[in-house]
């Protein structure tokens, strides 16, 4: 973690480029990540009921 | 925990709290929530220009876990949002450009248009909002009444989309080729330039006033393209994942984002905007709508106490006391729908289209 802090504080003082790019890039892959994770989590739980769902069976059938 | 960015010690809790109210709003409405973090950042010490920056990249992470489940519930109109996306960022270009113009006329010229537009918008939205939702309900209640009569639970959701629709129909009825549709948003045929018309005013006031224009582009989508309530929040939190992308780049490369900050924030608004998600599948439209207009009425009166009445600590409490309180409520939405074994309201219409 204090290695990440380290290089994060390196590329804000002296490659503002570099940092840009990998700020976007850390935010878009963590919420995909998370979201990844949460539309996981709620199917286990049992809790996605989806319309998507429903069309499909619908078109199956 | 020390953020050496920003400069400041901030709780790690205090973050996963802000966001997780936040996120409850955000998956709720549809909107990044920008004009909320800001405020909470700044209370705490973290200098504007961070707030700003830090905020907006936070929410394209949550944008990003809200729209998966908006998508998986059959929320997001890939295609409007598409579409939308070029206009939207001509448009805040225009509106960043606006703002650099009154700039070179003086900083006073800037603070005065901003904050008078600010508040001319979001009180007529909030009014609007109000009265649209208010009739809308009456007429619901009504057709309610006649469905429980007939035993056809779906009646009310066909009813809604049809008095949400006024302007919309307008707005269809414009045939300026091309002409396209929409199946998941409903929308059987509208002109391009509608949709072109109303990404470009959008990113134009958003570009503007500085926010991410979520609070702007739900009611544009609802009120002139004649999108179900539900499908507007979905699109409209995809729209936000890419012009906040755009946005958390720019921000970034004038040293604006403090990403660590945004990355723990995220932790929390992960939750929240699942909650928020979760529970518009328990409630009418209108009463999104209504709630949505409560949240800008607010953000106004924080606008005229900052203003105005040159009281920005009254306007922190304001925006704070807001988003806290809204996030109760939609959870408190929620978790009466769940105990009371409500339906989700999208599943019964596609049932009964089954």
């Amino acid at each position: 973690m204090a290695q990440i802090l380290s290089a994060l504080s390196t590329w804000y003082e002296h490659d503002r480029l570099l940092y840009a790019v990998v700020s976007m890039a850390a935010m878009l892959v963590v919420g995909t990540l998370l979201g990844v994770l949460m539309d996981w989590l709620g199917r286990k739980l049992g809790v996605d009921t989806s319309a998507l769902h429903h069309h499909r069976q619908k078109v199956s059938r | 925990m020390y953020f050496p960015i920003a400069g400041v010690y901030i709780p790690i809790a205090y973050l996963v709290g802000i966001g997780f109210a936040v996120g409850v709003c955000g998956g709720f409405w549809g909107m990044g929530g920008g004009w909320m973090v800001t405020p909470a950042l700044y209370a705490l010490g973290v200098p504007m220009n961070i707030a700003v920056g830090t905020d907006l990249a936070h929410i394209v992470g949550k944008s990003l876990v809200a729209t998966f489940r908006h998508f998986r519930f059959g929320n997001v109109s890939l295609k409007i949002a598409l579409m939308m996306v070029p206009g939207t960022m001509i448009g805040v270009e225009i509106g960043a450009r606006i703002v650099e113009h009154l700039k070179a006329l003086g900083q006073d010229q800037v603070a005065s248009v901003i904050s008078v537009l600010y508040i001319i918008l979001l009180g007529s939205l909030a009014l609007f909002t109000f009265v649209e939702s208010w009739r809308s309900k009456r007429i619901l209640d009504k057709e309610r009444q006649k469905a429980d009569a007939l035993g056809s639970p779906a009646l009310t959701h066909r009813v809604e989309d049809r008095v949400t629709a006024d302007i919309a129909e307008w707005a269809q009825k414009l045939r300026i080729p091309p002409m396209v549709s929409c199946h998941i948003a409903g929308i059987r045929q509208v002109s391009l330039w509608i949709i072109v018309f109303a990404s470009v005013i959008t990113g134009v006031l958003a570009g503007l006033l500085g926010v991410g224009g979520g609070f702007l582009r739900m009611p544009v989508l609802v009120y002139i393209l004649g999108c179900p309530t539900h499908v507007a929040v979905g699109t409209d939190l995809f729209e936000i994942i890419v012009s906040g992308a755009y946005g958390t780049f720019t921000h970034g490369l004038k040293g604006n984002v403090d990403v660590v900050m945004a990355v723990i924030m995220l932790l929390g608004a992960a939750v929240g905007a699942q909650v928020g998600t979760f529970a518009t599948r328990y409630v009418q439209g209108t009463q999104v709508r209504s709630l949505f207009g409560a949240g800008i009425l607010v953000a106004a009166a924080a606008v005229i106490a900052k203003t105005y009445l040159r009281m920005p600590t009254l306007a922190i409490v304001l925006i704070l006391t807001m988003a806290a309180g809204m996030a109760l409520l939609i959870i408190g939405y929620l978790i009466r729908g769940i105990l009371r074994g409500v339906q989700p309201q999208r599943e019964d219409a596609s049932q009964d289209a089954e």
